[in-house]
């Protein structure tokens, strides 16, 4: 047994603890996560529910008419209904943006492409991705804003987590 | 020389074009991700948005065929380890998909600004010079024989089929309507592309980690003195650069840690997924790409390499191991720990702990 032979071994055996560890680490959020995925290969089914598709209307229709707090009000009411659905999540970010809480916009549209992927996805005619690319960089510039005044603010420090997910996403990728 | 410069400035400049025209962003050529697009659109895999039967990758194989049957370099050889061949090219695979790229699309990442394919890159070297402490110590495949023809047709012959299935789309052929699968530039211009590369990459002896292995065998100093080592690393260079070019022309260049195409921030992870694909690589004599080369030139462990690295596909999608915008997946981090294991345990076995570098790896090192 030589150096190599030895060092291999060693390797190995690192290999094998860092392995076991991380199984029996995540081993309940493994199972949460696969509970997760269920759902979202269910949601990416796509079947067309016809009272979130008459609320969303009714919600863009009081966007545009800026009724914004009866807009609020329904989404919300969607929302806990169907959580799932990101169509309602869209236009609750549609809806923040028009509060100007942009923050708290980029975080709906994180969920809404979370739970339909088309949104980002130039080949349907769901794909928002100008708007979400716009949002991205304003919520973004305002994060670094209130940053730089406040360097320790975990919660920004989050947000600007979710905002690099989010411009990593809008940049696509082969998979 | 100047092969190796045209055989990197081709394929930096037609992947990125390849890019503009419609392929994903920096994905003009992926070995990992088209490997998968195809298993999906043969219906190995169930993602909807990963099935596309890639021409670049038919391309890569029957540019190689055609050139190495015109200046007669076509051979059926057989060096007796296809299984073991197979088990890698699956574990190559998941390398790449961990870090989202294979060697060839990392350049691209680079060469696109995402600064975050560096520590694919550092990873990617840790692996090869891991593969050629084992090749030093006696690491051999087994001897080169000659095998039966038949079976080096067997990979070209599968890339005429998926040809066949590419134009003719059968019903049972799987194309995606949205996602990464539907994002791809002309066929033709794509199949053009991949000819030619393969075509030059034959000529050449291209290959990013070869370039690389390459270094830690012989040194910086002795590299310049071997006209096919620095030849290598010119072309990774030229590569890297005219990819560079193109991509600040075509606007797809974009500098910067956050944001990038294809990339997470699981840089622990990345770093491994690349050290598992430049380790097993180098054990069988070539990255991903190469594999697609030799297996198309008549090397038939490096066909089981091939179909291997379909296989590893398949499974990179069904077990859900490849990395994402939101980071590794926890089955993706077992998936990598499990293969460098086996990667270890593949160099022990498989060392004559008294020979040096096995005649096998030394074809090719003039």
């Amino acid at each position: 047994m030589d150096r190599l032979d030895r060092i291999s071994i060693w390797a190995v055996v690192i290999l094998i603890i860092s392995s076991s560890a991380l199984i029996s680490h995540h081993m309940g959020e493994a199972r949460t996560e696969r509970k997760d995925n269920q759902r979202m290969s269910v949601s990416s089914y796509h079947v067309v529910n016809p009272e979130v598709v008459n609320s969303s209307k009714a919600i863009r229709n009081l966007i545009e008419s800026s009724n914004i707090i009866k807009a609020e009000n329904l989404t919300k009411e969607i929302i806990g209904k169907y959580p799932y659905e990101g169509e309602v999540r869209m236009l609750m970010g549609d809806i923040f943006v028009r509060k100007q809480e942009i923050i708290k916009a980029v975080e709906e549209y994180k969920m809404a492409v979370d739970l339909n992927p088309d949104y980002l996805d130039k080949k349907t005619a769901l794909f928002q991705g100008k708007k979400l690319k716009r949002a991205v960089s304003e919520a973004l510039s305002e994060i670094e804003g209130k940053l730089r005044i406040n360097p320790q603010d975990e919660a920004l420090k989050k947000f600007r987590k979710d905002i690099y997910y989010l411009q990593r996403r809008i940049a696509g990728s082969c998979g | 020389m100047v092969k190796f410069i045209v055989t990197g400035g081709f394929i930096g400049l037609a992947g990125v074009i390849l890019s503009y025209l419609g392929n994903p962003p920096s994905t003009g050529f992926c070995v990992s991700c088209f490997m998968e697009n195809i298993a999906g659109s043969l219906g190995l895999h169930g993602n909807i948005r990963m099935q596309y039967v890639r021409p670049e990758i038919i391309g890569f194989v029957l540019g190689a065929f055609f050139i190495s049957l015109s200046r007669k370099e076509f051979k059926a050889v057989s060096h007796g380890s296809p299984l073991l061949r197979f088990l890698v090219g699956i574990l190559l695979i998941i390398g790449c998909s961990v870090f989202m790229g294979c060697p060839i699309k990392m350049v691209f990442k680079i060469s696109a600004g995402d600064i975050t394919a560096l520590i694919g890159l550092v990873g990617l070297s840790v692996g090869v010079f891991i593969g050629m402490k084992f090749l030093e110590g006696g690491f051999r495949l087994g001897k080169p024989v000659q095998s039966q023809m038949a079976n080096a047709l067997l990979i070209p012959g599968l890339m005429f089929f998926l040809l066949f299935l590419l134009l003719a789309q059968p019903p049972f052929i799987a194309m995606s309507e949205k996602g990464a699968g539907a994002l791809y530039a002309p066929i033709f211009i794509s199949l053009a592309a991949g000819l030619i590369v393969g075509a030059l990459a034959q000529v050449s002896g291209f290959c990013i980690t070869g370039g690389i292995a390459r270094i830690f065998l012989w040194g910086p100093r002795e590299v310049k003195g071997c006209p096919k080592s620095t030849g290598l690393l010119v072309s990774i260079g030229s590569f890297f650069l005219l990819a560079l070019f193109a991509s600040i022309i075509t606007g797809q260049f974009s500098l910067g840690w956050h944001g990038q195409p294809s990339s997470n921030e699981s840089y622990g992870w990345s770093f491994l997924g690349m050290l598992m694909v430049g380790f097993g690589s180098v054990l069988i004599k070539g990255c991903p790409f190469r594999q697609l080369i030799s297996a198309g030139q008549g090397d038939i462990d490096a066909g089981a390499s091939v179909l291997g690295m379909l296989t590893g596909a398949a499974l990179v999608q069904n077990w859900g191991l490849s990395g994402n915008a939101g980071g590794t997946p926890y089955e993706g981090k077992i998936a990598v720990l499990a293969g460098l294991i086996i990667l270890f345990a593949i160099g022990l076995l498989y060392r004559e702990r008294t020979s040096g570098i096995a005649p096998e790896y030394q074809t090719g090192l003039e």
